[in-house]
């Protein structure tokens, strides 16, 4: 009995370690996520919103228009840098009140193009359909903030 | 009584059969519907001018000879651009696909480079190639000193490259704009003005 207690022991504490290295790269694995998102390396899905069609995934890459934290410009874009600084300062954005992001208002920019202070984004800003895991993985990318 | 059910009736069929003629009669229902300062149907066609062109088969051109005989979708783009170029050609790539057969032959696609420094010909055949242009889409590129020009007529008159317009502008047969699009129009809304005209 004693005899195949032992191995069970050592499975469970086996998978305990697997679990707590898990839990403890949990926030990378959402960033990574997010850069590959951002990146196009993992496609999303969006359309112009006067379309009744959805884009190809390479017309509406994130990077196609803005660079992300500290990383490279991206070339003859007028679009923001997106980091932490630009999403979480209280900022007047586009002639708006001043106003910060949490993940749920960007999460709404992505997808509806409406900002904090509900105003419209451009339309050359692609609306996004995200699900929930994409969206925060989106958001940890950027902000680092992976609750 | 009964006169009174079918007078309405009467009265829609008329204004089903009025409608459907200003359909047909094209570009003008087409201003009617969406006409005014900024996009929609243009009431009296602007004339565009013989601005100097290099096409993508390496001859010299002019805008008015490239448009003449065929109803002609515009856009202006550079081919280094990552922005709304991308989204701009899959407009167009889009509009080839919903072109009806019995059109094709009277319509083409025009691609004009905002970028005539960098866009040399191979660049923008690459750009063409890589967003599969069919055989009715070419590009173009303008002389440096043509751009104001061209950024007058076709883009708002911006003369940032970064931030050039994204309309498609309609012009036909008779080499004239007659139709200037919103912002990064539907490819739907472009091919149903290129085929009425």
């Amino acid at each position: 009995m004693n005899v195949v207690q032992q191995p069970r022991t050592w499975w469970r504490l086996f998978i305990a370690l697997i679990a707590s290295v898990t839990v403890g790269t949990g926030g990378n694995d959402v960033a990574g996520l997010g850069q590959r998102l951002f990146s196009g390396q993992e496609q999303l899905s969006g359309r112009i919103y006067t379309h009744s069609v959805d884009m190809p995934s390479a017309a509406i890459r994130c990077s196609n228009c803005h660079a992300a934290g500290n990383g490279p410009a991206v070339p003859r874009s007028l679009a923001p840098r997106l980091n932490r600084t630009l999403l979480l300062d209280m900022r007047a954005r586009r002639g708006g009140p001043a106003s910060k992001y949490n993940r749920a208002a960007f999460c709404t920019v992505l997808r509806k193009g409406v900002d904090p202070v509900y105003i419209v984004i451009d339309v050359t800003m692609p609306r996004y359909k995200l699900t929930e895991d994409q969206c925060m993985a989106l958001w940890a990318f950027l902000t680092g903030d992976t609750e | 009584m009964i006169r009174k059910n079918l007078a309405p009736t009467r009265r829609w069929l008329l204004g089903q059969a009025f409608a459907s003629l200003a359909t047909f009669s094209g570009l003008s229902a087409v201003g009617q519907e969406t006409s005014n300062e900024d996009h929609g149907g243009i009431v009296t066609p602007i004339d565009v001018p013989a601005i100097p062109l290099l096409s993508t088969n390496g001859s010299l051109e002019t805008l008015t000879g490239m448009t003449r005989g065929k109803a002609t979708a515009i856009q202006l783009m550079f081919a280094q651009c990552t922005t709304t170029c991308p989204i701009q050609a899959a407009i167009f790539q889009q509009v080839q696909k919903l072109l009806p057969d019995s059109a094709r032959h009277r319509v083409q696609l025009l691609s004009i480079s905002i970028d005539p420094e960098n866009d040399t010909l191979p660049a923008i055949r690459e750009w063409l190639h890589r967003f599969q242009a069919g055989s009715e889409w070419m590009a173009a590129v303008p002389r440096a000193k043509d751009l104001p020009s061209l950024q007058s007529l076709f883009g708002r008159a911006r003369t940032s490259v970064e931030s050039h317009s994204t309309q498609v502008h309609i012009v036909n047969q008779r080499s004239q704009i007659v139709w200037r699009s919103i912002e990064l129009p539907s490819a739907e809304s472009v091919a149903a003005v290129l085929s009425r005209i």
